[in-house]
């Protein structure tokens, strides 16, 4: 199996403190989606913004970030930021502020487009149309050329998702994409979501704290805490007979129709210390 | 960092008093009178920095003119404090459309900069260190009025203020007794900052010939008059300036450096 | 819309009654003032019904905001012409010098302010925002009077005074406002990089800031793009708050390069107490001041949408 993505032994730290990320390696393989599982703080968005190359200047990465064969880890702003939106892209959390709030949703689209793939704005703007309309805008033209502001949250959800996708990128990082949004919404966002990467066939590093989510989403998992990877394996896997204590914490959180009538409720600290 | 902005601040603001302050009882050569010494002297010795057009020796007129400075800006900003912080602090205490109508007049006052103000009272009274001190003192009291207000509203949110006011406690009284206390940082912070404008401002209008008069030695005056000898004679036209500089820097710094030091809130997310 | 033209015509009301009662009503009574102390009784009484002293103030101020407004800024209390002929071809003098200096210092302002944002954790950023500190402490005056050593007395690349009308000859017009604009431009600059590194460092932690480098926009291009226009708002609000330190600046400066702008006449005038002409012009440079203000007011809704759409419904 050849890895679009392979990270080893990646340590982050900020300033003189010590390492949030320790020593973590991840693999990809073209195609698949990994679902990496955490609560906060325990830098699974770190990593993403590492792999991006988004992290503020005072971060300290060290070990390697390959995508496709090429070393991302050391390398200049400039240099990322031709792969940037070109052969990786990102989906953040929050959809209310991720959007530049001067600019048509259309406009910010058609940036993606006209910086990696074609400037001329005629063929630019026909790419963002039809990307809107696979994110599900029956009315793309009416979409993109609104205002942030007028757009609810699940619909600038799926703005920031063309962005994402509309160079057809290699690999997606979504970092919770749903979890500030409806659940009505969220399911929206997710079949979409489900949608585009499928007609892409791009590979997906998708975090989320939830692992029901997850499990619509990815084939494979793995559990972070403090930093580490605590557990890995498929999905299924992960969810039937997890190893760790902590990953047992978190599915026995998340499967409550497995529950007792009338048994109290579990919680991750019944099966390990959380420091 | 922020540490070393304060104590640069403090020494310089230091040196600038203590060259005042030494100017009352030592100048090495007499600041005003007109002296043997030879005219537009180079820096050297007996005249460190050498002498002006008069003949007069430059380091002694420096340390007369941190005087100058000094005094303009302790009574400017003297006045803008005194009248500011009360009517701050009333502002915050009037209901909305009383204060919505104060702080339109605070943007109105903000049109006229205090050399404006000062240049317009010296056509009606005559140019003179008073009218200087009070036109920069006047327009700078819509900047305390802002911050008072400021301060002094969190301070009248709080709870402690709220069960004063519900025991029956004068407003005055918590004015002086709670609200002050609370605030004087910011008014610290103003202060220094406003010090080191009018500091600015009385040297510009001394150079216009607006302020300090020619008999009473001054940085901006003395800019003004080495100006006419730039061609021929452009040493004098440095020590003023940097005189100046060092000043307003100084005090500047220590407003900075005082307002990241007393409220770690304010400063910026590493 | 509405309320904002109403509150800048209040402002504008209320600037003209503080110059109005600054320069006639305190001055005590001005026939004397122009006449000296040799006047007689006809004299002074003749002189008042001239300059139409002897009205009640209201009728006076009346008289004098009305004229304003069809152009008439009354006539010169001792050369009798009128102040609108003196001021008239000053202006572009001063107006030159404020545009030029404004723009010279957002020029320098803007890429100061975000190398001072980007870099602030190294040396460069340091040093923008060390060299801004200084550069505040800076009389502009004075940097004109080095600029003038420098370069029009040492080097003599640059007239160190003087002015040439641009409609007589654009080059001596450009030539003989480079040194004075300077001057102008740098120290307002150095306050300015304060104010636009702060307003930066506030996009840099926004999250469309991220989404931009996201799709592949550099740390640079990406605050290029969309960090003006989102800084553009609390900048314009400077600029507005700052124009009134600039037309002081330009009123020095002026003094300094001999420039026969405003500020000189202003200057003249003050020294000859000639309130008739002061006046004038103090009311012209405050007017110039809350109109840019008001303006300021009016653009932010051109600069951000969601204010448009606020207005508009």
């Amino acid at each position: 199996m050849t890895s679009l993505l392979q990270v080893r032994d990646l340590s982050i730290a900020f300033g003189r403190k010590d390492p949030v990320v320790r020593g973590l390696d991840l693999d990809l393989a073209a195609g698949q989606r990994l679902g990496i599982i955490g609560e906060s703080g325990s830098g699974k968005t770190v990593t993403a913004l590492a792999i991006m190359g988004l992290l503020p200047d005072n971060a300290r990465v060290t070990g390697s970030i390959r995508l496709d064969g090429t070393e991302l880890v050391g390398l200049s702003d400039r240099a990322l930021s031709r792969v940037r939106g070109d052969r990786m892209s990102m989906i953040f959390q929050e959809p209310m502020t991720a959007l530049d709030p001067t600019m048509t949703a259309g406009r910010q689209v058609a940036e993606a487009f006209r910086l990696h793939r074609d400037r001329d704005a005629g063929r630019a703007r026909t790419a963002v149309l039809a990307m809107l309309r696979a994110v599900g805008f029956d009315d793309a033209e009416r979409v993109a050329d609104s205002y942030p502001h007028q757009l609810s949250g699940g619909q600038r959800q799926r703005v920031v998702t063309a962005m994402a996708l509309v160079n057809r990128p290699g690999l997606v990082i979504c970092d919770e994409p749903t979890t500030a949004l409806d659940v009505t919404v969220q399911a929206t966002v997710l079949r979409v979501l489900d949608e585009v990467l499928e007609a892409v066939g791009a590979s997906c590093l998708f975090i989320s704290h939830d692992l029901a989510v997850v499990s619509q989403l990815c084939s494979d998992v793995v559990v972070m805490l403090n930093g580490r990877v605590v557990e890995r394996g498929t999905a299924e896997q992960v969810f039937t007979d997890p190893r760790h204590p902590y990953a047992a914490g978190l599915v026995a959180t998340a499967r409550l129709d497995l529950l007792e009538p009338g048994t109290r409720l579990p919680t991750v600290a019944d099966h390990v210390r959380v420091p | 960092m922020k540490r070393a902005e304060l104590w640069i601040g403090l020494v310089l603001v230091a040196g600038v008093v203590a060259l005042a302050l030494l100017s009352f009882v030592w100048t090495p050569f007499n600041p005003t009178g007109v002296g043997s010494a030879p005219r537009l002297a180079p820096p050297g010795w007996p005249h460190v920095l050498g002498t002006d057009h008069m003949g007069i020796d430059t380091f002694s007129r420096i340390l007369v003119g941190a005087r100058s400075a000094l005094y303009v800006g302790i009574i400017a900003v003297g006045i803008a404090a005194l009248v500011g912080v009360p009517l701050g602090i009333l502002a915050a205490w009037l209901p909305r459309w009383g204060a919505e109508g104060m702080m339109r007049a605070v943007d109105v006052a903000y049109a006229f900069p205090a050399l404006l103000l000062a240049i317009l009272l010296a056509g009606v009274f005559g140019a003179s260190t008073e009218t200087a001190m009070l036109a920069i003192g006047i327009a700078t009291i819509p900047a305390f009025i802002r911050v008072t207000r400021a301060g002094a509203l969190s301070v009248l949110a709080s709870d402690y203020v709220l069960a004063a006011r519900a025991s029956g406690t004068p407003v005055p009284v918590i004015a002086v007794r709670h609200v002050l206390p609370n605030i004087a940082h910011l008014v610290g912070v103003q202060a220094s900052v406003s010090f080191a404008m009018a500091i600015l401002a009385e040297a510009a209008l001394s150079y216009l010939g607006l302020g300090t008069p020619p008999t009473v030695p001054s940085w901006g005056r003395m800019l003004g008059d080495a100006q006419t000898y730039l061609f021929s004679h452009p040493g004098q036209a440095v020590w003023p300036g940097l005189a100046i500089a060092g000043a307003v820097l100084g005090f500047n710094l220590v407003g900075d450096g005082l307002r990241d030091f007393l409220d770690p809130k304010l400063q910026e997310v590493s | 819309m509405l309320a904002r033209l109403g509150i800048f015509a209040l402002s504008l009301a209320l600037a003209s009654v503080v110059i109005f009662v600054i320069t006639q009503a305190l001055p005590g009574d001005v026939a004397a003032v122009i006449l000296g102390h040799g006047a007689t009784a006809e004299q002074l009484a003749a002189k008042r019904a001239e300059l139409g002293t002897d009205r009640p103030f209201v009728v006076q101020y009346l008289d004098w905001v009305f004229g304003m407004a069809t152009g008439d800024f009354g006539r010169s209390w001792f050369s009798g012409l009128p102040v609108a002929t003196l001021i008239g071809p000053r202006a572009e003098v001063t107006i030159s010098l404020v545009v030029g200096g404004l723009l010279l210092a957002l020029l320098i302002a803007l890429p100061l302010g975000a190398v001072a944002a980007l870099k602030r954790r190294q040396w460069p950023g340091f040093l923008t925002s060390t060299a801004a500190q200084v550069g505040m402490a800076v009389p502009a005056f004075w940097a004109g009077i080095l600029l003038v050593f420098v370069f029009g007395v040492t080097l003599g690349w640059l007239p160190p005074n003087g002015y040439v009308p641009i409609g007589r000859d654009p080059v001596a017009w450009a030539r003989h406002l480079v040194l004075p604009v300077t001057a102008l431009g740098v120290v307002q600059a150095a306050v300015l990089v304060r104010y636009v590194r702060s307003a930066f460092l506030e996009v840099l932690g926004e999250d469309h800031y991220r989404t931009a480098r996201s799709i592949g926009w550099t740390r640079w291009r990406a605050l290029a793009r969309h960090g003006v226009r989102n800084a553009a708002l609390s900048l314009v609000t400077v600029v507005g708050l700052q124009l009134a330190a600039v037309i002081v600046g330009a009123i020095v400066i002026e003094r300094v390069f001999v420039l026969p702008g405003l500020g000189s006449l202003l200057l003249d005038m003050v020294s000859q107490h000639d309130l008739a002409v002061v006046r004038g012009i103090v009311m012209l440079l405050v007017l110039a001041v809350l109109a840019i203000n008001a303006l300021v007011d009016v653009s932010y809704v051109l600069i951000d949408p969601r204010l448009r759409a606020r207005e508009s419904s």
